[in-house]
């Protein structure tokens, strides 16, 4: 009792880490164990550092653990991509949630071999659907490089709003050049009505 | 149409020329996914000799924004 003060963890929220499930898929939602062995095979892989525009070009395990963070059920939500069909982890999807409801998104596609085929649209919009159901989600955020034109391309693609950008504010620790970035948003009640709409026209 | 910018879109969408119209977009056109976007946005990088801005790369989402990219005056006597 003395002691509580030491831990203001919340419990995890039960409504949001609930799995997801997509047409393909199963978004399995990690805790930290798991979180730290899905995002493992990227602490050495320069292209996905590069594009999550993280501060180093290489992590040791235990650097990759604290760059990671805890994920909580409450700010910070790493889901499992997993394939219904093959089973494995294809890649990985990250939320985080801060505390005026806005929710930074990242995904990597870890597995080549499923690149190109719109794995970014089926999972981003199993999570948008799902986060936006929450009352702690006012909006989605993402940053990406201005070429990351597959990025760019799957934000356009699901109606984000281009924010701004811009120009050299990230220096790549892998390519050691200034990179520009792009800004979208998307409000979670916009999400919302535009699924409703999507709904109506089909 | 702008010749030029049709060829480019059915090359990267890997589509026949002839299927390419106004209303070829990244939003009503399933062969633009993300895979064609990016060859796309290369071959008009290679077109124009030189590296697209971020507005330029935003702004490409159907044939009259490419068109309008190869048509730009200061880039009119790209090979």
């Amino acid at each position: 009792m003395a002691l509580s003060f030491l831990s203001k963890r919340s419990p995890a929220d039960p409504y949001l880490v609930k799995p997801i499930k997509t047409a393909r898929f199963s978004l399995v939602n990690c805790n930290v164990r798991q979180a730290v062995k899905v995002t493992l095979p990227w602490r050495q892989d320069k292209e996905v550092l590069h594009n999550l525009m993280m501060r180093k070009d290489g992590y040791s395990q235990l650097e990759w653990v604290k760059a990671m963070g805890r994920p909580d059920g409450n700010t910070l939500f790493y889901h499992a991509i997993v394939s219904k069909e093959a089973g494995g982890t294809i890649g990985t999807h990250r939320v985080k949630l801060n505390r005026f409801g806005t929710a930074s998104m990242a995904i990597v596609i870890h597995a080549r071999s499923w690149w190109g085929k719109d794995v970014f649209e089926e999972v981003r919009t199993g999570i948008l659907d799902h986060f936006s159901a929450s009352e702690k989600v006012e909006r989605f955020y993402g940053r990406v490089l201005s070429r990351n034109f597959s990025s760019v391309y799957n934000y356009t693609k699901l109606g984000f709003r281009l924010i701004g950008y811009d120009r050299s504010a990230w220096r790549s620790p892998v390519t050691k050049e200034f990179c520009d970035t792009m800004h979208y948003e998307m409000l979670a009640e916009d999400w919302i009505a535009r699924q409703a709409k999507g709904a109506i026209d089909e | 149409m702008n010749d030029i910018a049709k060829t480019l879109i059915a090359t990267a969408l890997n589509m026949d020329p002839a299927g390419i119209d106004a209303t070829t977009g990244l939003a009503t056109t399933p062969q633009w996914d993300s895979l064609a976007h990016f060859r796309l946005v290369l071959a008009l990088e290679e077109r124009l000799a030189r590296k697209l801005d971020p507005a330029e790369i935003v702004s490409i989402v159907d044939v009259s924004a490419v068109e309008a990219l190869v048509d730009c005056p200061s880039t009119r006597n790209a090979s």
